[in-house]
């Protein structure tokens, strides 16, 4: 906290920065209703403010999660609105909303290592998921992404992601086998 | 359906996605669809709707869509749409997956998810149903990116293939690969095989001691004959100023072979790499390439110098003094040989082991490197940032991984090297025990027992080479194949027989219905069809990545067109040869790059032989004659490495002074001015209309301002010609360069303010 204090320049006008930190239009999860249109399509509405049709849903921190923040993209790609804090959302929003995102990050997790078959950097790996079992090949070391030294994301040839949340609660041999690729 | 329409769909329905049903899927189908209903798409899909991975079968016949889900030897109809329902056909593409929608008049079915494995063939299937039903576009198109990008795949074991290769390293074949590696040693088969020869009488040499050692002990020192010692010491002597000789003469023989062989292939892929032509090198990182032209080859040299015959060596050695042992004594022979199977095996696992820990290594050592290579850079950001903590903190973790890796190997290395000194004690033990008791009870003689621990040891040292070498052969043959692969690469003919030189160019070009995209199914160019006239300049206006660099590359032929035609004075550029068409055309372009030289050599890159008075005239038309002459070394400064001694606006003005030297019929100025500061574009523009006369010229430009003068402007925007004219014909419609003047002049206004 202190070091980014430092960072900034002394003598800076500061509270106008802040109040442009705090003009970042982050709505309240509990102000916001989710909901469909007939034609399967996301939809938010703002309470007393506005209603949006056709979004899609991202989240803003997929992989570090160091903020439950969602934003609603349309259909050129601009940002509708962006809530913090779904867990505020009501039932049925709640439950649209995890419909969209488990679609948007199909990032099945890794619980079993079956086998590896590396030869210099591409690899074919055998695994258990939670979603099922699943072989697919890697093209080279840097689809192999190391975070926080624990965490693995993975990126198949064909695009598909993969996750291991943490090696050392893996059992022996798949943890063995993952520390050659790593 | 139209008759088009139908040779659409038949183009689109290939084996991918017509797969072969289950016994399961095709029993339930046969209830659900009519006699005559044709099947027109079949395709397994790879998640379930719950998002489990699982089969899902998609039907689609010319009346309804199907999905069914196989299990237990049958299979359930999920969801089922007759055609005549469906109105739009959506393809959604998600991270890691994507799902296929169905909108009807009243609703919306989602069909099918998949994984990203089967994206494409789903974004066919939508093309599919939509020439079927007639359904329109969703607007989803634009949120879509970066699909249909398929990785290399084996094709034989239908593997992806690493992004540095094309090459399996599961289906190479090794003896085919082998045998094209020592046919580059043919040329030089004499010292070859010389240098072998000499390796075997180096073998030699280092074994028959043990007979001279046998008789000094058996026939000199025993009966204590003293004549017989000087003539044992002697030949002692002879041979190991034999063998010194010998492996001196050698050393250089085999290294001079190795450096040699690495030598030519290195020209000769040199020399192929520059035929080749643009795509390669655009579907390759630069570090790639170099990479295979040092590291690979160099791998290389030590395996043709060396390694092939150690291989051979060892493999001779070993039964020779097997045969040896055995004959001298068979028991004692029998038992020098128990630890061989241990040494043999803890070399193999020695080998995958170290290996294993090598790569990791290696890997820690090019994390390192990439903190250097982001962070040296960058140096400047990271200072006025006052991050240099951060990045000696990032350097340090690194720093450190490497060591623990390091230490990992180095824990391997302190154990193994120690066991197998062990190894090879014991087998010396077993010598001293079992034969100086065979000595003492006079069943052997104290010679033969010397002349076995001379051998043990010689022979224990290639067993143990021999384990390892499973991995340098096959590391060794994935560097050859990388390399053969650029060399199996097709090269640019650059004067194709029967190929057209013309004597005198007018500049006239035609682009001709012409189409592109550098992969299939992502045209780049659609129908693109304007002429230039000789001495015209023409505009290129349009959005990044609209295609007008693709344009332009594609009338100096680095790429082919896919359709249409590019005429240069009425001949297809394809009919002309590739080194006269251009030598024909100057290219400006926006980050000029120079050669490491001077600044006069760079000017005459084009022209080798060009005269003084040359290099100054076109150095005074770019309007950099001034600025050369106040360099401390006049035209003989170096500009160092891609000139980077001299200023950008500098740099751009002798790559211009380049294209002029070269007197081009033909200039493309690809963003010549735009990354440069007021004053230096006024005497970059001024060079250039200099430049510009008499010269077909295809300027592409984002600032309009500068192409007021064109006498054509050609607007593109996502590969389609929108919009043609002059500045002021265009500027007065309302189309995309109207729009995109007047975006550029209220901006200039805001920076006047």
């Amino acid at each position: 906290m202190s070091s980014e204090q430092e960072a900034r320049t002394p003598g800076a006008p500061v509270t106008s920065w802040e109040a442009e930190i705090a003009r970042v239009g982050i709505v309240e999860a509990g102000q916001v209703r989710l909901w469909r249109d007939a034609f399967r399509r996301l939809c938010v509405t703002v309470e007393g403010f506005a209603t949006y049709l056709d979004l899609r849903a991202a989240r803003v921190f997929p992989v570090s999660e160091v903020a439950d923040y969602v934003s609603f993209l349309g259909l050129n790609d601009n940002e509708a609105v962006m809530i913090k804090d779904t867990c505020e959302l009501d039932c049925e929003s709640r439950r649209i909303l995890e419909e969209e995102l488990t679609r948007a990050y199909f990032v099945p997790k890794i619980t079993h290592i079956y086998e590896i078959e590396d030869a210099h950097g591409a690899a074919r790996w055998e695994v258990e998921t939670d979603r099922g079992y699943r072989l697919f090949d890697l093209r080279d070391r840097e689809d192999v992404r190391v975070i926080e030294g624990t965490r693995v994301l993975l990126q198949d040839a064909d695009g598909n992601r993969y996750e291991v949340p943490d090696i050392t609660a893996l059992d022996e041999r798949s943890r063995r086998l993952i520390d050659h690729e790593i | 359906m139209t008759e088009a329409e139908r040779n659409e769909i038949d183009k689109l329905l290939d084996d991918d996605v017509r797969q072969d049903l289950p016994p399961a899927v095709e029993a339930t189908l046969s209830g659900l669809l009519d006699r005559d209903e044709p099947r027109l798409v079949s395709l397994v899909s790879d998640i379930t709707p719950d998002g489990d991975y699982g089969e899902r079968w998609l039907l689609v016949t010319d009346r309804r869509v199907a999905t069914l889900a196989p299990e237990n030897g049958k299979a359930t109809v999920e969801a089922e749409i007759p055609l005549c329902d469906v109105r739009q056909v959506r393809v959604r593409d998600f991270v890691g997956s994507g799902s296929l929608e169905i909108v009807t008049e009243d609703k919306a079915v989602e069909v099918l998810r998949f994984s990203r494995s089967v994206a494409p063939e789903m974004q066919r299937v939508q093309r599919i149903l939509r020439h079927l039903t007639g359904a329109e576009e969703t607007g989803e198109e634009g949120r879509r990116k970066g699909v249909g990008l398929r990785a290399m795949r084996c094709p034989t074991c239908g593997r992806a293939l690493a992004r540095w290769s094309e090459v399996c390293p599961f289906c190479m074949k090794k003896g085919q690969l082998l045998a094209r590696l020592i046919g580059y040693v043919g040329p030089y088969r004499t010292i070859a095989i010389a240098g072998f020869l000499l390796s075997l009488t180096l073998t030699v040499l280092n074994l028959a001691p043990a007979y001279v050692t046998r008789y000094l002990f058996n026939g000199v020192i025993t009966p204590r004959y003293l004549p017989g010692l000087k003539v044992a010491v002697m030949w002692l002597l002879i041979m190991a100023l034999l063998r010194a000789g010998v492996s001196m003469i050698r050393g250089y023989m085999m290294e001079w072979l190795g450096g040699r062989v690495v030598l030519d292939m290195r020209t000769q892929l040199y020399d192929h790499m520059q035929m080749l032509s643009l795509g390669f090198f655009g579907r390759k990182q630069t570090g790639q390439i170099m990479s295979r032209v040092t590291n690979d080859i160099m791998r290389l040299q030590y395996f043709v110098a060396e390694g092939l015959q150690q291989i051979i060596i060892n493999l001779l050695t070993i039964p020779v003094i097997c045969l040896m042992l055995f004959a001298a004594n068979p028991r004692l022979a029998a038992l020098t040989l128990v630890p061989t199977p241990f040494i043999a095996f803890g070399a193999i696992w020695f080998g995958r082991l170290i290996h294993r820990v090598y790569q990791k290594v290696w890997r820690r050592y090019s994390g390192l490197n990439a903190v250097l290579a982001d962070s040296i850079p960058g140096i400047r950001v990271v200072k006025s940032f006052a991050q240099e903590d951060r990045e000696s903190r990032r350097f340090r973790r690194r720093s450190t991984a490497l060591f623990d890796q390091e230490l990992q190997a180095v824990k391997l290395w302190v154990t193994f090297f120690p066991a197998l000194g062990l190894m090879t004690s014991i087998g010396s033990l077993f010598i001293y025990g079992f034969g100086g008791r065979q000595v003492i009870l006079g069943m052997t003689d104290v010679g033969t027992l010397v002349m076995f621990t001379q051998l043990m040891w010689q022979f224990y040292m290639p067993v143990q080479s021999l384990g390892d070498m499973n991995h340098r052969v096959q590391h060794a043959l994935t560097a050859a194949e990388r390399v053969f692969e650029v060399l199996d690469t097709q090269p640019e003919i650059p004067d194709a027989p029967g190929s057209i030189k013309l004597d005198h160019l007018e500049g006239r070009v035609e682009f001709r219905h012409v189409e592109f995209s550098y992969e299939p199914g992502k045209p780049v160019l659609h129908d693109i069809s304007f002429a230039a006239e000789p001495g015209e300049v023409i505009g290129l206006v349009g959005p990044s990545g609209a295609g007008k660099t693709t344009l332009v590359q594609l009338l100096s032929r680095f790429y082919e067109v896919e359709e249409g035609r590019v005429l240069v004075d009425g001949h297809d550029v394809r009919d002309l040869s590739l080194r006269f068409l251009r030598q024909q055309i100057g290219v400006v372009l926006q980050e000029p790059f120079l050669f490491h030289g001077t600044v006069a050599e760079n000017i005459a890159y084009g022209v080798p032989n060009a005269k003084p008075q040359e290099i100054v005239a076109a150095a005074k038309a770019a309007n950099a004659h001034d600025f050369i002459v106040n360099l401390p070394h006049g035209y003989d400064t170096h500009v160092g490495e891609r000139g980077q001694l001299l200023s950008g606006g500098e740099r751009q003005r002798v790559s211009i002074a380049r294209a002029i030297m070269k007197n081009p019929r033909i200039l493309i100025l690809d963003e010549a001015t735009s990354s440069v500061d007021t004053e230096t574009e006024m005497l970059i523009q001024q060079a250039l209309e200099r430049l510009v006369a008499n010269r077909t010229t295809f300027a592409i430009a984002h600032r309009l301002s500068t192409l007021r003068k064109a006498d054509k402007i050609v607007v593109l925007e996502h590969g389609r010609l929108v919009e043609m004219g002059t500045h002021n014909e265009l500027l007065d419609g309302d189309g995309l360069y109207g729009r995109l003047c007047k975006l550029q002049s209220e901006l200039s206004k805001v920076r006047g303010v």
